[in-house]
């Protein structure tokens, strides 16, 4: 699975960081997590690894630290999943709460909690540290998965060989989810996420693909969640609102961590504006 | 890091009070709540504690507060986990309890988490400062005045018999509309809200209660969030009397979006000082 770091090493790097020791053995459980759901046959070109744990094998270095957000397009039986979430080992136990609906439409299931017991660790973590939470959405996936590797965020030694590889959302879908993330619920890290897309990704996006995905996706939101898309009617006005983003608060700048490299908000608007905006013009 | 492992011999009554401690499952010891079972075993307690912290068998946190270190040079965090530090740390100075952004984490109503850690005392608590450090991480100290406000609070375990002192989910809520800077600020408080309104346990009516208690302006705040998130009923039940008054209440106090000529909610009277499309974004979540 993966080499599981001393809780030593582990107590160093959350000091280097200035991550709480809890939060990166959280994300072990959830690297953990995805290489079960790997050896189980869990992925593959339908069902694939989103959000910012896709991100981090694109180079991201946004600290994500939650969810395990999955995505899959092939008709699934939560039952079956509850079960393949379920790992047992002599380092870490990992127990999912029952899959549930959370939408109205049930085209999204969450486990919540996944709890762990992080039996290779000799430091004790209180029991409300020891959860995380898979989401898994069934809509609005439109492209094939890409297999690619998975990362050691906190350079821990995590992999005696090459790291394993894991089919991931493609880049341009992730890009197309994050900028409607951001014109319709205008969450920063989403356009954090952009600004990280359009000025390192660049010129990995299928520019065509990434305006296709977008308006796809903008139609298929539109009729899911009508009042939340009701000014963002066409490609142009998802434009406008990446071009003008308003003003980022000092807190919401403060409420994203990178683990290294971090933007400023004057740079994630300028980067979006000038680097991401004209992938989606034709 | 771990320290160097030193050797660990230990002598009767320090073998002695280890075993007392593992038997009453606790990882703290203080000397003015233990000074009885300390002066039972030796009036020259100060000297053994002394000794144990020497040996590495006790970790001081000060002020007479120590953690026990089940293998002698274990760091604060091997120890025991950060929350029975903290409430063997603030205890002495009186009242507290983990709030604001901290407990927003806790119950898990935002995603993201924080190195430094928030905390409440009452006014007379005997800590003066603003900051202190447990185990390198800065403890931010706000101050509560006023008995009436101190309510909404849970004794949470930390381990089997270790406990310390948290805001009820519902008190965490109305603490990010009284001190947001404390809070993450309104993006994170406003989702923080939609989470919680969604949940099965959320109890709006004891957001009004304890609302109610901080302030009229957190109060109508609290009315205005809730009715936002569908629980217009609860808030104008609870919260009803409070509605329709003059003076100027602002959404976010901690101004986050500058000075303009915002939109008032004419029902409770708060000024929407941040962006009707972000807002409705964020409580869309």
């Amino acid at each position: 699975m993966i080499r599981f770091p001393k809780t030593e090493v582990i107590e160093a790097r959350a000091r280097a960081l200035q991550v709480p020791l809890p939060v990166i053995v959280r994300d072990l459980a959830r690297i953990v997590e995805i290489l079960n759901l790997r050896e189980q046959g869990f992925f593959d070109k339908d069902t694939v690894l989103a959000g910012g744990m896709a991100m981090r094998t694109y180079g991201s270095q946004r600290l994500t630290i939650y969810d395990a957000d999955l995505s899959t397009r092939a008709v699934t039986a939560p039952s079956q999943i509850e079960g393949l979430l379920t790992y047992t080992s002599p380092d870490i136990e990992i127990r999912p709460a029952p899959l549930l609906p959370t939408s109205d439409q049930g085209n999204v299931w969450k486990s919540d909690p996944v709890e762990f017991e992080p039996l290779w660790l000799t430091v004790p973590i209180e029991e409300n540290e020891r959860r995380f939470k898979v989401d898994l959405a069934s809509y609005g996936r439109l492209e094939d998965g890409k297999e690619r590797p998975l990362t050691d965020p906190y350079e821990l030694g995590l992999w005696s060989g090459h790291a394993p590889s894991v089919m991931m959302m493609r880049l341009e879908e992730i890009a197309a989810e994050k900028t409607l993330g951001w014109c319709a619920h205008r969450l920063y890290k989403h356009l954090a996420d952009l600004a990280f897309i359009g000025e390192r990704l660049h010129d990995r996006i299928d520019h065509q693909l990434l305006r296709k995905l977008t308006a796809d996706k903008l139609e298929i939101m539109r009729e899911l969640q009508p009042n939340i898309y009701q000014d963002l009617r066409s490609l142009a006005d998802v434009i406008a609102a990446l071009e003008s983003p308003g003003p980022i608060t000092p807190a919401q700048q403060r409420g994203i961590r990178f683990l290294r490299n971090p933007y400023t908000p004057e740079q994630v608007i300028r980067i979006v504006r000038e680097r991401y905006v004209p992938l989606l013009k034709p | 890091m771990a320290g160097e492992t030193k050797a660990r011999t230990l002598g009767r009554l320090e073998a002695a009070l280890l075993r007392r401690l593992a038997e009453e499952q606790r990882t703290t010891l203080s000397v003015g709540r233990d000074r009885v079972l300390l002066e039972s075993l030796t009036p020259a307690y100060a000297m053994l504690l002394s000794r144990m912290a020497e040996k590495g068998v006790l970790i001081s946190l000060g002020v007479g507060r120590y953690v026990v270190s089940s293998w002698a040079g274990d760091s604060l965090a091997q120890a025991a986990p950060f929350n029975v530090l903290l409430d063997a740390t603030l205890r002495p100075y009186g009242d507290y309890y983990l709030g604001f952004l901290s407990a927003l984490i806790e119950h898990r109503l935002t995603d993201e988490d924080s190195w430094e850690v928030y905390v409440a005392l009452r006014e007379d608590g005997t800590f003066k400062g603003k900051q202190l450090r447990i185990d390198e991480r800065p403890v931010i100290v706000t101050r509560i005045t006023g008995v009436q406000r101190w309510v909404g609070l849970e004794h949470v375990r930390a381990t089997r018999r270790e406990r310390y002192w948290r805001s009820t989910l519902e008190r965490t809520l109305v603490d990010s509309l009284y001190r947001p800077r404390l809070s993450g600020g309104i993006e994170l408080i406003a989702g923080a809200w939609a989470r919680a309104a969604r949940r099965p346990d959320f109890d709006p009516v004891a957001v009004c209660r304890y609302a109610r208690a901080v302030s009229v302006a957190v109060a109508r705040r609290s009315g205005f969030m809730l009715s936002r998130l569908d629980h217009h009923d609860a808030a104008v039940e609870h919260l009803g009397d409070l509605r329709g008054q003059r003076n100027r209440v602002l959404l976010d106090l901690s101004l986050s979006y500058g000075e303009e000529p915002w939109s008032r909610d004419t029902e409770w009277g708060v000024t929407v000082n941040v962006p009707e499309r972000a807002l409705t974004g964020w409580l869309a979540q």
